[in-house]
């Protein structure tokens, strides 16, 4: 098998727009190539890859690559999506990273029992940032491998 | 003693009657033998037989009387004894606190106390020949049905229950039921035994109370610490990442003067936020009796120095331990407090001077820990050492030693929520000793036996 199409989205749940700045900020710096689509809460990103998984006509490039998702957000909030995400066969396996400002022990742990793939902290500073998205986007995007079509790998079934 | 004489009688009494038999036998043996000698020793001879046979008769007659003057002597006595107590008894089961009741195999009252009367609102001898069940709540008997059979069984019987006065009024009891009779001797009467335990009980429940509502508040201050220190810590990280943001577009564009406003800017940024986590840990240093277990201090010092190797092996510095003991503590707060200490020590060290520092223990006599930890550091003014635990105190400038002038407070409130003390001793230049004085192990509370 030979690796499909390297995918360049990468979707953002962040209600808040001073982070949604410097998180576009860091990855401009981090990783040009990254396509960063924002939703400003848990739903609206929600309905977004539930209208991915239904549409056959979608192209593999559009398939997120990974999804950065903070914990407290309007609507529906952070742990909400992930369980949905997780318990959802056709979007299982799209790497789901914890980017919340929490260092909690107890949010870490309660989400990878959730299933979630990382958990970052947000860092303080712009260098770190920085640092972090850089290597969340090569990891997940250049290094692993992912299923090449999440829908026609359920299909085959 | 009085007993001896009459015993000893007693013993050969049995045989006495036979005595006047023998001598009057053998002064007929007598009289047959001397018949033939001349009249007047004949005489003599019987007479002397009739009146020692009447002495002895007298002497026998005598003994029994006072045998049996002596014997009823000392049923006199046993009855005045007897007599002295049930006056006793009778005095004690009157004026007892606690309610005693006599019923009999029926369960009816046969006899009850003042206190018995009292407690449920009855003139005295009221409650004669009325069955229990009318002093007990409904819904309560048959605990104390319960306790009669295990009393039953086993002689005696236990139960706590809610009993009803005259009034119609519930009290709570403590019922102790002792079996007369042999153990299974199910027609034998009982004693009942019984307390008020209503303020007891009340107070029981009001101290339920208030620990759960001091446990919910706790809780509540707990969220509201994390949910503030979470709060406060957000814009200050973005009024650093911004400040990063400004730097890294505008840099060519800012005269030197305006990067080290930034700088400064985003410096005071980065202490408050220090500021605020430290201040969390003080918030969260609360007293948790269940996070107590057995803490061998060697094995947190040497925890403690593992997270500091880095900053032993910058200064140079060395930690002696001496012998520590094991303690009942909260393990994460006694880390907490060892790296503190320890981590002033070496902060707060002479330039050119490698640090070192002591830590030693033992337990007193009284069962009191003392530990003390000392360095040969910078020292301060004796004037100080009670101030230095203060929370935002700090002896030095900013620029000499960082730090957000907690450390201390954390260490003091830790020691404090375990019962215990911290003092500091020390003259510049000399180094500080920071003596710590914490309580022996609190026995650990036995769960309560339940009542059957």
């Amino acid at each position: 098998m030979t690796l499909a199409t390297p995918r360049t989205t990468v979707l953002l749940a962040e209600d808040d727009s001073e982070d949604w700045i410097l998180t576009k900020a860091a990855f401009a710096r981090a990783n040009p190539a990254v396509q960063l689509e924002r939703f400003p809460n848990g739903l609206e990103l929600l309905n977004h890859v539930l209208r991915l998984r239904r549409d056959d006509s979608m192209h593999d490039a559009i398939w997120p690559g990974f999804i950065l998702l903070d914990l407290n957000m309007p609507k529906l909030d952070g742990w909400e999506v992930l369980s949905q995400i997780k318990s959802d066969p056709r979007l299982r396996s799209i790497p789901v990273v914890i980017f919340s400002t929490s260092n909690s022990i107890r949010d870490v742990w309660r989400a990878y029992q959730s299933g979630a793939n990382s958990f970052l902290t947000k860092p303080a500073s712009l260098q770190d940032l920085i640092q972090a998205v850089g290597i969340s986007a090569k990891y997940w995007l250049e290094t692993v491998q992912q299923p090449p079509d999440e829908r026609q790998a359920f299909l085959s079934e | 003693m009085e007993y001896s004489g009459a015993g000893r009688i007693r013993r050969i009494k049995p045989y006495l009657h036979w005595f006047p038999m023998a001598v009057g036998i053998a002064l007929l043996g007598l009289t047959v033998f001397v018949s033939n000698q001349p009249l007047y020793l004949q005489r003599f001879i019987l007479a002397s037989g009739i009146i020692v046979s009447l002495l002895s008769a007298l002497a026998i007659s005598i003994c029994m009387i006072g045998i049996r003057h002596t014997r009823s002597a000392a049923k006199v006595q046993s009855e005045l004894a007897r007599e002295a107590a049930s006056r006793e008894l009778s005095m004690v089961f009157e004026n007892a606190r606690e309610g005693i009741a006599r019923l009999d195999g029926d369960g009816r009252y046969l006899s009850t106390n003042q206190a018995y009367t009292s407690m449920l609102g009855y003139e005295p001898g009221e409650l004669i020949g009325r069955h229990w069940e009318m002093t007990v709540h409904e819904e309560d008997r048959e605990r104390i049905a319960a306790a009669y059979r295990q009393m039953l069984a086993t002689g005696t019987g236990e139960a706590e229950a809610r009993g009803t006065c005259r009034d119609g009024a519930i009290i709570q009891k403590h019922v102790h039921l002792v079996s007369i009779g042999e153990p299974d001797g199910a027609a034998h009467g009982y004693y009942c035994f019984c307390r008020d335990i209503t303020g007891r009980k009340r107070a029981e429940e009001e101290l339920r109370g208030f620990n759960a509502r001091l446990e919910a508040s706790n809780q509540d201050l707990a969220e509201f610490a994390a949910a503030a220190s979470h709060d406060m810590q957000e814009p200050l990280r973005k009024i650093q990442a911004f400040g990063d943001m400004l730097r890294a577009s505008c840099e060519g564009r800012l005269e030197p003067e305006g990067l080290q406003y930034l700088a400064r800017m985003q410096d005071a940024a980065g202490r408050m936020r220090t500021l605020v986590r430290d201040l969390l840990v003080l918030s969260r240093v609360t007293r948790d009796d269940s996070k107590r277990v057995e803490v061998p201090l060697d094995q947190t010092i040497q925890e403690v120095l593992s997270d500091l190797e880095v900053s032993l092996l910058q200064v140079q510095g060395k930690v002696e331990i001496g012998e520590l003991p094991k303690i009942d503590a909260d393990p994460t707060q006694m880390r907490q407090l060892f790296q503190n200490l320890i981590g002033n020590a070496l902060k707060f060290h002479r330039k050119g001077d490698p640090p070192v520092v002591e830590i030693s223990g033992k337990t007193g006599n009284d069962g009191r820990y003392r530990i003390s930890v000392r360095d040969n550091g910078v020292g301060f003014e004796e004037q100080y050492a009670e101030q230095i635990f203060a929370p935002f105190r700090r002896l030095h400038g900013r620029g000499e030693y960082e730090g957000t002038g907690l450390g201390l407070a954390v260490c003091r409130r830790i020691v404090e929520r375990h019962g215990g003390s911290i003092s500091a001793r020390s003259l510049p230049g000399k180094g500080s000793t920071f003596l710590i004085e914490l309580p022996a192990m609190p026995a650990k509370a036995t769960p309560k036996r339940g009542n059957p």
